[in-house]
């Protein structure tokens, strides 16, 4: 395991930002783009790579809170894309937490869709209230999972990243 | 996969379904100026000019650029070639840019078209050839981010730009649209709430055909968006992506010298372009710490100074659909059209796409507050 991770992106850093862009052709401003994103995108990684099993599980965790509690109110479609909610939560495993967060996101999705189809009004508003809850809580995570890009305007809003993924017993 | 039964303007369906093939030609490799220079005798050939100086342009998330000196007709000049490459973070259509760019000749400053090449018979892919226009988009030495994102100006830029940038935008609002040449562009003129579902049929087109993961909040948003269609009885030309970052300025004396990146031009709602500027992502703070639209002028500023100089009435609740409406579009941007093509090597710019789309969650958190403020009512 040595050199680690932690090692090879910090030196691939170095080399880039010391070495390789000032060697580049200053009037080829794709290359130094693309360089300069390189780094960036290697910094991001730096950041997050020993930490996202844990993130995704935040997320997930969110996001099965946010879906427990409702009873299937309306036709078949509604129905049918809860079933597919209940089966995804139920499947659970302790491993792949990023692709069952995706899959869980997809059902979700899914339900949002089939519940405008032939859902309960009464329904599809919790449902609707309890999803943009969800989506302000994960929104501001996942703004500050990626706060080293720069894109946001309010920095102070976001959370220091060793928050969004703690540690968690094996 | 269906066949669409959405309200799409026609050439941009046909856009869009073209998209559906080309993408299975790739990997794509950028061109070399060679390549290029290949190419652009192939299109300019038959002038007899010469063509020298080849160079790749940075920026154009969406289209590769190049420069180039061509010595033709019109005497020794230098030229741009824009181009797409096989899959870019828009799918646009070269024909219409070139259309509107003619139209807005003497009303807004913009590059002139020179050379088409619609359906890449000449350069591989579709491209236009314009003038060169002269300008920064940033002033020297200030900060900015990639696309044009995040740049910032202090009060003396500010106070140059922002009544330029208003006028434009008038100029182009002010252009009579039942008049002007632009055969490739649908009037909305079925029902009132056209315009508006337009929009929301053509974006949730491309988050179908481009989805790489499902997010319910992108499903809420469109069933919102279905249920409260604004009405527009005055359609305008809509800049579409009318904000700072895509237009020049002297930086010496200001004046601004071209009005660019038209791709997303159609008719439709005036609210649109001006919520466009109301993104947090097209936002900069100033040394003040005030946040301005666009780097350039507060929300309320902005708001007033189009109502009081273009004689429009601004709808608030209109202005809080296309908020709404703009931040979807960017998310669906920057989380399934920019992650496509960089999942595919369709881009020449794919590092930069997958980094654009680390900014879709800004989008995605206002687009949230304004639905949750919206839903509230």
């Amino acid at each position: 395991m040595t050199p680690d991770i932690d090692l090879r992106l910090s030196t691939m850093i170095r080399a880039l930002d010391q070495v390789i862009m000032p060697a580049l052709d200053p009037n080829n401003s794709l290359a130094r783009e693309q360089a300069g994103l390189l780094a960036g995108h290697l910094r991001l990684l730096a950041a997050q790579w020993n930490r996202t099993e844990n993130y995704a599980r935040t997320c997930l965790d969110d996001l099965v809170q946010s879906l427990e509690g409702f009873e299937p109110a309306g036709g078949p479609h509604t129905a049918k894309a809860f079933d597919a909610v209940a089966r995804t939560i139920a499947a659970r495993s302790p491993n792949g937490i990023e692709q069952q967060y995706k899959q869980l996101s997809a059902v979700a999705d899914a339900l949002v869709r089939a519940v405008d189809i032939d859902g309960d009004a009464a329904l599809r508003q919790q449902l609707h209230r309890a999803l943009l809850a969800f989506s302000r809580r994960q929104a501001l995570r996942d703004r500050s999972w990626f706060a080293l890009s720069g894109f946001d305007l309010k920095p102070d809003e976001l959370i220091p990243i060793e928050k969004l993924a703690p540690e968690r017993p094996l | 996969m269906t066949a669409p039964t959405r309200d799409i303007e026609p050439r941009i369906l046909e856009i869009l379904m073209e998209k559906r093939t080309r993408r299975t030609q790739g990997p794509y490799s950028p061109r070399t100026t060679q390549q290029v220079e290949s190419a652009l005798l192939s299109l300019l050939g038959d002038e007899g000019g010469t063509i020298s100086d080849v160079r790749r342009m940075s920026g154009g998330a969406s289209k590769e650029q190049f420069i180039f000196a061509y010595d033709g007709p019109r005497g020794p000049e230098r030229l741009v070639l824009r181009m797409d490459p096989l899959e870019g973070l828009i799918e646009t259509c070269r024909r219409r840019e070139a259309q509107v760019l003619r139209a807005m000749s003497g009303i807004v400053p913009a590059p002139e078209v020179l050379y088409v090449d619609s359906d890449g018979s000449h350069l591989g892919l579709p491209g236009l050839v314009t003038s060169f226009v002269t300008g920064v988009a940033k002033p020297p030495q200030a900060a900015a981010s990639v696309s044009g994102l995040r740049t910032s100006f202090d009060e003396q830029w500010r106070a140059r730009l922002a009544p330029q940038f208003m006028a434009n935008l008038i100029a182009i609002h002010g252009v009579d649209i039942r008049r002007v040449d632009l055969p490739d562009f649908a009037m909305p003129d079925a029902h009132a709430r056209q315009p508006a579902l337009r929009q929301v049929d053509w974006w949730s087109q491309v988050w179908e055909d481009d989805l790489i993961d499902a997010i319910p909040i992108m499903a809420i948003a469109e069933s919102w968006f279905r249920e409260n269609l604004p009405s527009c009885d005055d359609p305008v030309l809509v800049h579409g992506d009318y904000r700072t970052g895509n237009y020049l300025f002297d930086p010496q004396d200001g004046q601004v010298t071209a009005v660019l990146d038209w791709e997303l031009a159609h008719f439709g709602d005036f609210h649109e372009d001006l919520a466009w500027n109301l993104q947090p992502i097209f936002a900069d703070s100033g040394e003040d710490g005030v946040d301005y639209v666009s780097s350039l002028m507060r929300r309320e500023d902005f708001l007033e100074r189009y109502e009081r100089q273009s004689g429009r009435i601004v709808n608030q609740k209109t202005i809080r659909f296309y908020d709404a409406l703009n931040a979807w579009k960017c998310i669906i941007i920057d989380l399934s059209s920019c992650l496509t093509a960089a999942r595919d090597g369709n881009n020449h710019q794919d590092i930069l796409l997958s980094w654009l789309a680390t900014s879709a969650y800004i989008n995605i958190d206002h687009m949230t507050e304004v639905l949750e403020e919206a839903m509230a009512v």
